[in-house]
Parts: C-alpha cells; structure tokens; sequence
C-alpha cells in the first residue's frame, strides 16, 4: 500500500491545516471540470481518486492516533465528481453527445457538419467546440464555445466551457470555471455550505420559473 | 526546433540552473561525438529540454564531468556525460535539422537558399547516421513536414490546422520517450501542445518579417493583417498572445499528469514560468517594433 502522505507530498509531521490547504490545491488541478473533454481525463479522474482516498486516509489515521477533538473535512463531501456537464434538458443532439462520450470523434463530427446550416443552434456550435477541444484544437474550440454562448447566454455548460478557455487565454495556466481559477474561494467549505449554496441557487431558479432540485 | 521551451533563469536556483546547463553542454559534447564538430552548431534549447524531460521521465540521473569547451575555450563546464536523454534528443536534433535545411532550400531566398545548398550534404549525412534506431521516426516526420509544405502552399488559414504537422511530428517524437502506455499517452498531449506552442511561436517571432518580405505566417492570414501599425496590430498582437497562453495551459493539464523522478523544480520552472516569460518577451519584441516604424 502507497502512504497517503507521499501521494500529497506532505510529512507526517505538517499540520492538519497546511495537510488540508495542500489536499484543496491538488483537488483543484486534478478536478474532472478542468479535464472535460480532454485526452487524459480518465487519468486525471484516476489521480483524484488516489488524492481523496490519500486524504481520507490521513484524516482516519489521525482520528485514531490522538483523542483530541480536531475536526476535520472529509474529503469524499467536498470534492467527488459532480453531475456537471448537460441538465436534464432533452438534447437535439443527443446522438452526437453519446459518440463523444464513446471519444469517436470523426463519427460525431460526421454528424454535425451534415446539420444543415439553417438549424444550427447553440448546442450545434457548443458540440462543434467540444469536438475540436478533444482533438486538441483549442483555439478552434474558444471561437465556438463563444459563439454558442452569443446564442444562448443563460446555458450553464456553455458558459463554463467558455470561462475555462477564457481563464487560459488571460492566465497562460489551467483553471477550472468551478473555482474561477486559483485561491480565489474561502477555503472553508464544507459539506453543509454545498447543501446550503445548491438549496439557494433552486430557490433563484424557481423565482425565475425553473428548478435546480426537483423534490423541493 | 528553434529555442522556445527554456527555463525562466531569474526564478531558478543556482543549483537547477547547473543542472540544466549540464544537460546543453552534455548534449552538445554528444553530437559532437556521435555526428561531428560541425552538428554541433545545430544546438537548441528545445532538444536539451527533450534530454531533460527524458531523463526526468526514465530516473537514470547522469554523471556530469568538467570539461572545456572548444566554443568557449577559456571556461570549463560542467557536462552531463552520456545517458538515454541526450542519446535520444541529438538523434532527433539531426532528424529536424535535415527537414529544416530541407525546407529552408525550397523557401528561403537567393543567397541563404546558396548557403542552405552548401550545409545540405552535411545534414543527409548526419540524418544517415541518426536513423539507425530511429527509422520509424524520421518516416514519420517527414509525412508530416510535406504536409506542413502543403497547408503553407494553400495559404491555410485556420492557426490550428496550419500548426497540425508540427505539433504532431512532437507528440510522435515525445511519445517515443517511454513504453508505458499510460505515460505515452501523457507525453504525447504535452508533446502535442508544446509543439503547437512552438509553431506558433515562431509565426509570432517572424511576424513582422514575415509581413515585410510577403511570405506566409498564420496569423498574418487568419487575422487578416493589413499593416503594421500599433492602432492596426494592437489587438492582434493581444489576441495572439492569448492563444499562445491557451496552448500554455494546455500543455500545464498533461505535464501535471505526468509522473517524474527527478528535476521536477526545473520542469516546473520551465512550464509554469518559462513557455510564458518567452512568449512575452516575443511580445515586446513586437511591440518595440512599432515605435521604430
């Protein structure tokens, strides 16, 4: 078995705080919002998995080891893979999202570009950029995901593809639009202020006639 | 390669600036070994970066021995002695530098395209000698220059098309560095974008020249560059420095997948602070330009 600190990059003698800061910083780069898409994204979900369970491991341990009353943030609450990606809108192009999810490509492309020019709607444009961005053509990427964001302001996916390359291109350093890029978060979240943020943001929806939550 | 991927020195220990200094001097006593005196005017930034990063990767750290130098006769330097990394990197240093001269007899003009005429003999003859262990390779560079010479004639106006053959000959070449297949795939991507960046820092380097003599840059294309003037390229040159910086990130997302065994602060040095510290530099360059107009 690998110690858990060594998958941190901490010694045993670090803090609980600083542990906890440098679990949060590694729990960032390594988000599945910032790999969207990308290649290597099953390597990056791969490493996330050994950085949490590296985490909740050490939390455990010393839990164990002294009976002081510290308290602790499990990391399982704070940063597991969220639903992000596609609501549960019904899709135009459901087709062509399945075989991006499969990574064929060419398929999905073959598909898109037969639409013909007249009923290409957002989706169609943020779909294109999300073919070009695994391929690899970011800056191909960028001028699609803007124009489908010009199309359709309000779309939550759209716009987080957007503001990711948007951070890039201002940066020259990835980001992920979850966090809108580095330390710019409290660094006290826990699982009790997600609750809190997601019952706020259904209520925002439903003022404005949508829903975030169905069951309340 | 042409010298874009370095370490930003300010930022760098002494320690790490040895280190990596060892490696373009080491790589340098290797051609010449391996290719003769001559290769060795052939160095680059961006082929002692390949040795690093291979040596990174494989963990066989060399032995460095201090050694003169025959280009700076009255300085010893400390030199990295043979290992995988700069085996590999000065192979492919020759392989490129065949394709360039290559392409600079095609394209350059009258008197360099002479000059071009006279190193040609001694780069087929250096290409003989590295395609021993890398047949694959140089076949595989060379599909992808042609191509290269292909979207350049058809003045190929998409950056990211026109930066293809260039930034797949490097996921090629990078790729080779390791078996794992995990790894492989790793190398690749940043491979990739790395030779994207590079690509694109060279059309940004040559813009102005580029622009003077007529001949085909991607950005003058695509962005539909009409003069050069601060009013006119202001934003151009913005624009052109926020795909530079998207392709940086890019290349961050696969590096830091990467498992290294050693020189990670020079890595990091060179990923995080030097592909930006160049790009800017380019970018001043550019903007200094304009004042002399």
């Amino acid at each position: 078995m690998t110690d858990p600190y060594k998958v941190l990059g901490v010694s045993p003698s670090d803090s609980d705080e600083h542990i906890k800061s440098v679990y949060r910083d590694l729990a960032r780069k390594y988000h599945p919002d910032a790999y969207v898409n990308n290649p290597l994204a099953d390597l990056a979900a791969e490493k996330m998995k050994e950085i949490n369970g590296a985490y909740d491991q050490i939390v455990e341990m010393r839990k164990k080891g002294s009976g002081n009353s510290y308290s602790y943030g499990q990391s399982s609450t704070g940063y597991s893979y969220g639903q992000s990606g596609s609501s549960g809108r019904s899709s135009q192009f459901a087709d062509v999202r399945r075989l991006i999810n499969e990574k064929r490509i060419t398929d999905a492309e073959e598909i898109l570009d037969g639409v013909p020019e007249s009923s290409r709607d957002a989706e169609w444009y943020f779909l294109k950029g999300s073919i070009y961005y695994t391929r690899g053509w970011a800056n191909e990427a960028f001028t699609y995901f803007r124009i489908a964001v010009q199309r359709d302001p309000s779309n939550e996916e759209y716009r987080r593809a957007l503001t990711q390359l948007q951070w890039q291109r201002q940066q020259g350093y990835p980001g992920n639009s979850y966090t809108g890029g580095y330390n710019t978060t409290s660094s006290n979240c826990s699982g009790c202020d997600v609750c809190q943020g997601l019952i706020c943001a259904d209520c925002c929806c439903e003022c404005m006639g949508g829903d975030l939550i169905r069951c309340c | 390669m042409f010298g874009y991927v370095k370490p930003y020195k300010p930022q760098m220990r002494f320690i790490e600036y040895d280190v990596y200094k060892s490696f373009y001097c080491g790589l340098c006593k290797e051609m010449g070994r391996k290719f003769g005196i001559f290769s060795r005017l052939t160095l680059s930034y961006d082929l002692s970066f390949l040795s690093l990063l291979y040596t990174a990767v494989h963990g066989d750290m060399p032995k460095t021995k201090c050694e003169g130098c025959l280009f700076n006769p009255l300085k010893k330097k400390d030199c990295c002695q043979h290992c995988g990394g700069v085996d590999y990197a000065s192979d492919i240093a020759m392989l490129l530098f065949y394709y360039k001269a290559k392409d600079n007899i095609k394209d350059e003009t009258f008197f360099k395209k002479i000059l071009w005429y006279m190193i040609y003999p001694f780069a087929k003859n250096f290409r003989k000698k590295a395609l021993k262990q890398n047949e694959k390779t140089d076949k595989y560079i060379g599909e992808k220059m042609s191509e290269q010479a292909k979207l350049e004639s058809e003045k190929c106006s998409s950056i990211d098309k026109a930066a293809e053959p260039t930034a797949k000959s490097l996921a090629y070449i990078f790729g080779n560095i390791t078996d794992d297949t995990m790894q492989k795939r790793v190398l690749e991507q940043m491979g990739y974008f790395l030779g994207k960046f590079i690509y694109f820092c060279d059309a940004f380097d040559d813009l102005q020249n580029d622009f003077k003599s007529k001949s085909y840059n991607p950005f003058i294309i695509s962005y539909n560059l009409q003069s050069f003037e601060k009013n006119n390229t202001d934003d151009i040159i913005n624009e052109i420095k926020a795909v530079l910086y998207l392709n940086i990130a890019e290349t961050i997302k696969a590096y830091e997948l990467l498992d290294i065994k050693c020189y990670k602060h020079i890595l990091d040095n060179i990923f995080y602070l030097g592909m930006k510290s160049v790009v800017n530099s380019i970018d001043l360059k550019n903007r200094q330009e304009f004042d002399k107009i």
